[in-house]
């Protein structure tokens, strides 16, 4: 049974900042892949030879790209845009279901957070 | 990622202190870190054994009936008061948003404004959360494992918040928060809760001899009956109400327990129909009425 137990931190003024940090890195991942899924999606649909977007591959397009064009990305932990990529990915899963509305950007200071995964 | 003790280490940062240490074991899933107010939290989820909970000893009945008044009463006739924290913060809430919008945009004063609101709305929120997370533990638990069946009426908690005059009251009492805990925690420990029908008319039914009435005010806590003569106090009459509701959902349905029809009820004609959520773990409802 999967159980979830929510604690406050108390981090120091150093950690804090890494937090935000942190935060601010997903945050970005998440606006970048639903913006580069939008114009992969519309591609596809106007020429269905193209591929149709998927968490996979923005991932993976993401980790080709970061080293270059985003270096503030290895400050933190790279699970932040990861994760923040596959939660886009359930997003549209959920939408696509009809459970859930189409995925919204994310906006500063609403809402901050980033997921480590355990492997 | 790793837990030790009342320490967190997020990879690439170190160990960050927690307030307390997790209390569940088992393999750990995932962490979100998130912010509330100005305040960091961590989510760990963990891949935990079913924790063994002492199941519902005897197999009590009780009706609930939320409120505005209190948050609670059931059929007993207990109550249980909310904290109505936005009610009761409102002059303060009112004070901060006033001094944060005169504050200049993109100015530091401002920015230190916003965070003392957001300090007063998370405070609000925990205050809440509180209360419901006793409450409902409560229920299903601490008081002596009492009742095993819980009916709550299934309110149509959206519509009732367009209601201008009664939404901050409604809104501040979270009671779709409070069903959704109650079902959760009722389900852990193989208890059932019964929400009667939208339309069952909880409150303005006679409790003793079924007498209904046309209407009702919300003003209006107490009442005595035209045919038995019976004074009621309305939150527990309704509360009695939804108790015989759950029984007679109860009986009509004997073992199997999903989509079953209440019976025995005066008024409208025609089966209600009762949402009954069966627990997740085994379903032998061996059931005698109190
Ligand atoms: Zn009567």
């Amino acid at each position: 049974m999967l159980t979830a137990h929510r604690i406050a931190l108390d981090p120091n003024n150093r950690q804090s900042t890494w937090l935000a940090r942190a935060a601010g890195t997903a945050r970005f991942a998440w606006n970048w892949a639903l913006d580069e899924w939008q114009r992969q999606y519309a591609a596809w649909k106007a020429d269905n030879r193209r591929p149709r977007p998927s968490e996979a591959a923005l991932r993976r397009q993401l980790n080709a790209i970061k080293r270059e064009q985003f270096p503030w990305m290895l400050e933190v932990t790279k699970c932040a845009p990861q994760m923040a990529i596959m939660q886009l990915g359930r997003a549209f899963g959920n939408f696509f279901a009809g459970r859930a509305r189409y995925p919204k950007f994310r906006r500063k200071g609403v809402d901050d957070r980033f997921t480590l995964s355990n492997d | 990622m790793k837990v030790s003790g009342s320490h967190i280490r997020i990879p690439k940062l170190g160990w960050v202190r927690m307030r307390e240490p997790l209390r569940f074991s088992g393999k750990i899933m995932s962490a979100t870190v998130s912010r509330t107010a100005d305040r960091w939290f961590v989510s760990i989820t963990v891949d935990t054994d079913d924790p063994p909970r002492r199941p519902a000893e005897n197999q009590g009945v009780v009706g609930v009936d939320v409120g505005v008044a209190a948050l609670a009463t059931l059929s007993t006739g207990e109550t249980i008061p909310g904290p109505k924290p936005h009610t009761a913060l409102l002059k303060r809430l009112r004070r901060l948003s006033r001094s944060l919008s005169r504050k200049q945009k993109g100015s530091r004063n401002r920015a230190r404004a916003r965070r003392k609101l957001a300090r007063l709305h998370a405070r609000t929120a925990n205050i809440r959360q509180d209360a419901l997370h006793k409450l409902t533990s409560k229920l299903t638990s601490e008081l002596t494992r009492r009742f095993h069946t819980i009916v709550i009426e299934d309110l149509n908690v959206r519509g009732m918040l367009a209601n201008r005059r009664l939404a901050r009251s409604i809104a501040d009492m979270g009671w779709g928060e409070f069903r959704r805990q109650l079902e959760y925690k009722a389900a852990r420990r193989g208890g059932l809760v019964v929400a009667a029908d939208r339309f069952f008319a909880s409150s303005r039914t006679c409790s003793a001899c079924g007498h209904q009435l046309e209407v009702l005010p919300l003003s209006v806590r107490r009442w005595r009956c035209r045919a038995c003569g019976i004074l009621h106090d309305r939150d527990v009459n309704a509360a009695r109400n939804l108790l015989a509701y759950g029984l007679a959902v109860l009986n009509g349905s004997t073992a199997s327990s999903a989509g079953c029809q209440a019976c025995g009820e005066e008024g409208s004609g025609g089966g209600r129909k009762a949402v009954v959520k069966p627990a997740s773990t085994k379903q032998e409802v061996s059931f005698v009425p109190a």
